[in-house]
């Protein structure tokens, strides 16, 4: 009996230690802003071809869902929490965004009904007439300018996940009862988009100095507009949304067909996939390889959605060995990817070049694709990667690699690093740190960042558009640069793509920031990975990309087949 | 009597306040900067971070700390969670009634499965005592988490008879009884053995003694022999190894907790610890000596009640 972990353990090490990457399977979703459903009756299992969007939608209506948070019980609701699947799985189904993120990657007025730029430097957002809050209240422009600038966070006094959304503005203020003018100090074009995450979420202003500091909290809850209201939240227990009955888009995109979504909290891979097996847990975001190969065995729903989120190697400080970049580009050759994209993630994922797929974008993802086809692809060359070592100038390299103590693919990804730098010439520790720790090498300058050379972790864009991404690591005040990497070029792309109102134009300039970006390597990407779903087999109608599921309701057309 | 049970406070209490000091100290030396963990690693004002400190009271010297800290625990405030911006003994309390079920669940089982199997494996000696013994050991040495997850394979996935994850709070007694049996049978199984084995040993030990024989020699019943003999005599270890395991199952049930998702302190402990979330750490661990202490107490006070002799030993000399 005892045999069997021990194989599957070695199997995986031989994997990891292989000398040579596999070949490289191209098995990229291809497809433009089309939604993309699954066909009927088919569970979508080990798609090497297409990555979905959305799932048929429901026909017969349900009582009670139970969805699982895998990442735990949310440690808050407050829309402005840095976004993280714990928070905003629930809340998407119940806080809406001025703009809203469709499951293809496509934009849309929600709350505001039309947006206008009268000059470069001025953003006019027209309030939907009519929209109520869950308590009948109607949603007025005093609460959006409220609900906003907790968002923006001006002193960082409230720990917004969102600031650096509106480094551009200069002031937000409601002109009338249904108009919010947004005010830059330089043209900002990924604002009006960026609206569709979280930072837009407009809330309810009385209710939040009704509650004050217990907003979001299990004794504060939240007030919305969104089709699911905050129903009950037992403390480490479970949390459950109740369907609203008089939402205001009902007509338009169909009343929810499930009386109420019982979110609960199990973390432990074995037993999420036991309660799945049993008929407790009824649908899950980012199911683990190791839970998708079990049910894939007892052939179960699961979905393979497209989305934003990237696995990769981020350098923790450019002043530290790493800033060199031959040493970037030497580790980049090194890597073993295909090993650590089985080891690692069960191949639940696919090669990536870049640090966003090719697909996201919109109508421009042509543009995006074109340009994803003409960069080099990232392959194992050690030998090549040594000449490189030693042609640095820096004599006797050595790297920390940081590594989040007690998750596995942490662990995996790591060793694999410290294989791939020890054979080219770079001696590697790995260091575990506490979760706590880790959390400081997102902080720009923190103490633990100049310690460590590089970690593993995975990011996402917070909407479908590779130029907010490549913004938000390129830019030097973005909060993914935490490492302070800054290439002259690579702002000035990134600035002119800011304020280009042509979003071809603006595409083709992220195409240029991503190429130079790409040689730079401040990131190294190992693997797009899916958003990968389970559904209990009598359900359908769940959306199934992201950022769509983290910022948009994702569960109107969930119901039974 | 009332000296015995006196002095035994006193020196609780005294446990409580040196360990108190432990608990706080420990954390204070820990690694980790407590000003990233309160700004989340977000950017944040000189305000905000000054705010904070006042608020944590990082700026004091530690003497101060320590002595506010403790004054608000005993008035049982324990500040407000870094992670969660709630206060601790909300978060402490909502989850406290599911440790107390699953513990006082496991100790039913601890005690009345380990009372008899220890009992016949020491009236019955031979086969049955070598595989009671031999079946105790190897679930003794087989570890908690694969015991639950054996546990949830069988009768929540093959069987479908009981609820795999979850504590039932809201669904009446009931609920707490089927989602609990099986996370407090993973929990006792290791403990039932080692509460066996001292059981099968005192009665081993009363049983060859020489009291015990002169009693039979002399003609009283085997029934007797054993009542007023042998049980009353190897009470005393029982009662204090099996307090020593029901008390230590409040710090003890993190395993099962973070297995079966339960709500209880043991997990949140956890999860606190990974978030250097130091507030509820603190607590936390004060309130599981606390609980710890108490039982520890009771138990030498019954043990002192049912053999007068420990009162004189325990006296000053």
């Amino acid at each position: 009996m005892r045999a069997r972990p021990i194989l599957a353990a070695l199997f995986a090490a031989a994997l990891l230690l292989g000398a040579c990457g596999g070949d490289d399977d191209d098995t990229t979703g291809t497809e433009g802003s089309e939604e993309t459903t699954a066909p009927d009756a088919a569970d979508g299992a080990g798609a090497t071809g297409e990555l979905l969007t959305v799932t048929p939608a429901g026909t017969t209506p349900v009582d009670e869902v139970v969805w699982n948070l895998s990442g735990g019980e949310p440690a808050s609701l407050d829309p402005i929490t840095f976004f993280n699947g714990s928070t905003n799985y629930p809340l998407a189904n119940m806080c809406e965004s001025l703009m809203l993120q469709n499951p293809d990657g496509t934009i849309s007025p929600g709350l505001a009904e039309a947006v206008e730029q009268p000059d470069e430097t001025t953003v006019v957002f027209t309030l939907r007439e009519g929209v109520t809050f869950w308590d009948g209240s109607p949603m007025t422009a005093e609460d959006a300018v409220f609900s906003i600038e907790r968002a923006r966070d001006v002193d960082f006094a409230l720990g917004s996940g969102y600031a650096d959304v509106f480094f551009s503005v200069d002031t937000i203020e409601a002109t009338d009862d249904r108009t919010v003018t947004f005010t830059l100090n330089r043209p900002d074009q990924l604002l009006v988009n960026r609206l569709s995450s979280a930072a837009g979420v407009v809330m309810s202003k009385a209710h939040a100095d009704e509650v004050g500091d217990a907003l979001g909290t299990p004794d504060g809850g939240l007030m919305c507009t969104g089709p699911f209201t905050f129903g009950t939240w037992t403390k480490g227990d479970s949390l459950t949304i109740v369907r609203n009955d008089s939402w205001w888009r009902a007509e338009e995109a169909g009343a929810p067909l499930v009386e109420q979504i019982r979110f609960v909290f199990v973390i432990d891979t074995a037993t999420y996939t036991a309660a799945m097996l049993s008929g407790e847990i009824d649908g899950m975001f980012e199911v683990d390889a190791p839970a998708h190969d079990q049910l894939v065995a007892q052939d179960r729903q699961i979905f393979n959605g497209r989305s934003t989120l990237i696995g990769e190697l981020s350098i923790s400080s450019f002043e530290g060995v790493l800033g060199n970049a031959d040493l970037r580009r030497a580790l980049a050759l090194a890597v073993d990817y295909e090993g650590i994209r089985q080891a690692a993630f069960g191949g639940l994922g696919d090669p990536a070049n870049a640090l966003q797929p090719p697909y996201l974008g919109g109508e421009q993802a042509p543009i995006f694709e074109a340009a994803y086809a003409g960069l080099p692809d990232l392959v194992q060359d050690r030998e090549a990667a040594a000449e490189l070592v030693a042609n640095s100038g820096v004599a006797d390299p050595s790297i920390i690699i940081a590594s989040a103590a007690g998750i596995q693919e942490q662990t995996t990804v790591a060793l694999a690093v410290q294989d791939a730098a020890e054979a080219i010439g770079i001696s590697a520790e790995v260091r575990e740190v506490s979760l706590d720790e880790f959390g400081g090498l997102y902080v720009p300058g923190s103490d633990i960042g100049k310690e460590v050379d590089i970690f593993f972790l995975t990011d996402a864009s917070i909407v479908p558009d590779p130029v907010a991404f490549y913004s938000y690591v390129g830019l030097p005040d973005g909060f993914g640069n935490w490492a302070g990497y800054v290439n002259d070029d690579v702002v000035a792309l990134l600035e002119q793509a800011g304020a280009e109102p042509d979003p071809a134009t603006r595409a083709e300039l992220a195409t240029e920031a991503q190429a130079l970006i790409m040689e730079d390597l401040p990131f190294i990407p190992l693997m797009f990975r899916w958003n990968v779903t389970y559904l209990a087999d009598e359900l359908t109608g769940v959306v199934v990309s992201a950022p769509a599921t983290i910022f948009s309701p994702w569960a109107i057309d969930l119901g039974g087949k | 009597m009332v000296g015995f049970v006196l002095r035994r406070l006193a020196l609780a209490a005294l446990t409580v306040l040196v360990t108190s000091f432990v608990v706080y100290s420990s954390l204070y030396l820990a690694p980790g900067d407590a000003i990233t963990s309160l700004t989340r690693g977000r950017p944040a004002s000189p305000e905000l971070i000054a705010s904070l400190r006042e608020q944590y009271r990082l700026d004091d010297p530690f003497l101060v700390r320590y002595l506010s800290w403790l004054g608000d625990a005993l008035r049982g405030d324990f500040g407000q969670s870094v992670a969660f911006r709630q206060d601790v003994g909300g978060l402490i309390t909502a989850r406290l009634g599911t440790t107390m079920w699953l513990a006082a669940m496991a100790s039913i089982l601890i005690i009345g499965i380990g009372l008899a199997v220890g009992l016949v494996s020491a009236l019955r000696p031979g086969p049955t005592d070598s595989a009671f013994m031999l079946g105790a050991t190897v679930l003794a040495a087989t570890p908690t988490f694969v015991v639950g997850l054996v546990l949830i394979w069988v009768f929540s996935v093959s069987w479908g008879w009981l609820p795999s994850f979850g504590s039932g709070q809201g669904e009446g007694v009931v609920g707490r009884l089927r989602h609990l049996t099986l996370p407090s049978i993973a929990l006792a199984v290791g403990t039932i053995a080692y509460v066996a084995r001292i059981v099968r040993t005192s009665l081993r030990a009363e049983l060859d003694g020489e009291h015990t024989m002169t009693a039979t020699s002399r003609g009283l019943s085997r029934r007797d022999v054993l009542r007023r003999h042998v049980f009353r005599n190897a009470a005393g270890p029982i009662i204090t190894v099996s307090g020593l395991v029901v008390a230590g199952l409040i710090g003890g049930t993190a395993i099962v907790e973070k297995l079966f998702a339960l709500n209880g302190i043991g997990s949140l402990l956890i999860d606190s610890v990974d978030a250097n979330d130091f507030p509820v750490v603190q607590a936390i661990a004060l309130i599981a000596v606390v609980v710890f202490i108490i039982v520890n107490t009771t138990v030498d006070v019954i043990a002192g009640l049912l053999d007068p002799r420990i009162g004189v030993r325990g006296g000053p000399q």
